[in-house]
């Protein structure tokens, strides 16, 4: 990601976007991981 | 053992650390030792078969090397130790798979018949077993290629951009398999497509036929993802997996941008041997597709979805090879139509596809059925 928005907006600018990116997946991520998984499948309609 | 638990994720961080830190000539030493303790420790059963099948392999290109009836021995044994593995495994009370064994073999035929080609790099014992023993595609796959593996391998120095692309790479295969497909699409839109299945039977069962093939996807590209990441992290870069296929306008161009490293394997070995032998590119397709429905389970589902998918693929080369002759122009709008057409019928054949291999036979059927009248 920062290889493709280096150019167009900057170092400094790209840093931080990928920086606040990668921070949000890495929650996400975290948050969904503790979450059960649903065990559904189409014979349960 | 699942790709969030803690185990694993230190046993993936141990071998990057480890990795870096070992003296060039001790790094494909340790890959395989890593590898291996990673494979006795999770079953010990697993390491071992692994290990005798890496011995029968360098074997083969080694006292066996240059001699046809020795590498052809070799591959039907491979290959038959997966069959007998993999039709055990698919019936109730069988034998359980060796782990990574279905990548594995397929990597060990890559490397007999590479070296009896004499299609190889000259390489160290210690570089062979660090390309059956990798971590990263162990478990998984890809089925990457010896020769450029063993370019990275003596290639490797730390590389800040291969880092931070690898970090990237497993951050988003990780969202897909958690975010998007277990969150978003099975825990949130599959019980609201159930909600919808009394008043609405068509619409609920095609859109769970859709978020059956998306969660499939999402998933295995997600493991893909993860494994290619942490590759990089290591210094590697291993061929690609999945390249949008769902945007694939015929059924030919989706078995290219899908499980490329298999169906590549797949062309490279059969579909070529196949037809050189034969010149008939329709039998060779449907060889070719049949060994892809059995490398996934030797079950009778898996046979019918093998010969539609090569039903699909020599009918697609028929077609292509017909309207590939005709030198007259299509205006604008017909071939964006064309286009249209290709894709919808492709998106929804391996969409009907994925749904008769998910489910037992009668259930299939049951979705068929709705998807065809309209009620349940």
């Amino acid at each position: 990601m920062y290889g493709w928005l280096q150019p167009r907006v900057g170092h400094r600018v790209a840093v931080a976007v990928t920086a606040l990116w990668y921070a949000l997946l890495i929650v996400l991520v975290l948050l969904f991981a503790a979450e059960p998984p649903a065990d559904f499948r189409y014979d349960d309609l | 053992m699942e790709i969030l638990e803690l185990s694993w994720l230190a046993w993936i961080a141990l071998s990057v650390v480890t990795c870096w830190l070992l003296p060039g000539r001790w790094r494909p030493w340790g890959i395989a030792a890593f590898a291996l303790a990673f494979l006795v420790y999770m079953d010990p059963p697993s390491a071992l078969i692994l290990a005798a099948m890496a011995a029968i392999t360098w074997w083969a290109g080694t006292r066996g090397g240059g001699r046809r009836v020795g590498v052809t021995a070799v591959v039907v044994l491979l290959l038959g130790l997966l069959a007998v593995f993999k039709y055990s495994a698919s019936h109730a009370g069988g034998f359980v798979m060796p782990l990574g064994m279905s990548y594995y073999t397929f990597r060990c035929v890559h490397y007999a018949l590479e070296r009896y080609k004499k299609g190889l790099p000259p390489h160290t014992v210690s570089e062979f077993l660090a390309y059956l023993f990798f971590l990263p595609t162990i478990i998984a796959g890809p089925i990457h290629r010896f020769p450029e593996f063993h370019r990275d391998l003596r290639r490797t120095r730390l590389d800040g951009s291969l880092l931070s692309e690898g970090f990237e790479r497993v951050l988003y295969g990780y969202a897909k398999i958690l975010v998007v497909s277990g969150w978003l699409i099975q825990s949130r839109l599959q019980p609201w497509i159930a909600d919808l299945g009394a008043s609405q039977p068509w619409l609920s069962a095609y859109l769970y036929m859709l978020s059956a093939g998306f969660m499939g996807y999402l998933t295995f590209a997600g493991y893909s993802d993860v494994a290619i990441g942490v590759a990089r992290l290591t210094g590697f870069r291993v061929i690609e997996n999945f390249n949008n296929p769902f945007a694939s306008r015929n059924i030919v161009e989706f078995w290219r941008r899908w499980h490329i490293s298999l169906t590549s394997w797949v062309r490279d070995y059969l579909y070529a041997t196949v037809f050189s032998l034969t010149r008939k590119p329709y039998l060779a397709a449907m060889a070719a597709m049949l060994v892809i429905g059995l490398w996934h389970e030797i079950t009778s589902r898996y046979v019918v979805w093998g010969l539609a998918h090569g039903l699909a693929v020599a009918a697609c080369q028929w077609y292509l090879r017909r309207t590939a002759d005709r030198s007259r122009p299509v205006s604008r709008g017909r071939a964006m139509l064309g286009a249209f057409t290709g894709w919808f019928v492709t998106f929804h054949f391996v969409m009907l596809s994925i749904v008769f291999v998910m489910h037992d036979f009668d259930r299939a059927m049951d979705i068929y059925r709705t998807l065809l009248t309209g009620s349940r």
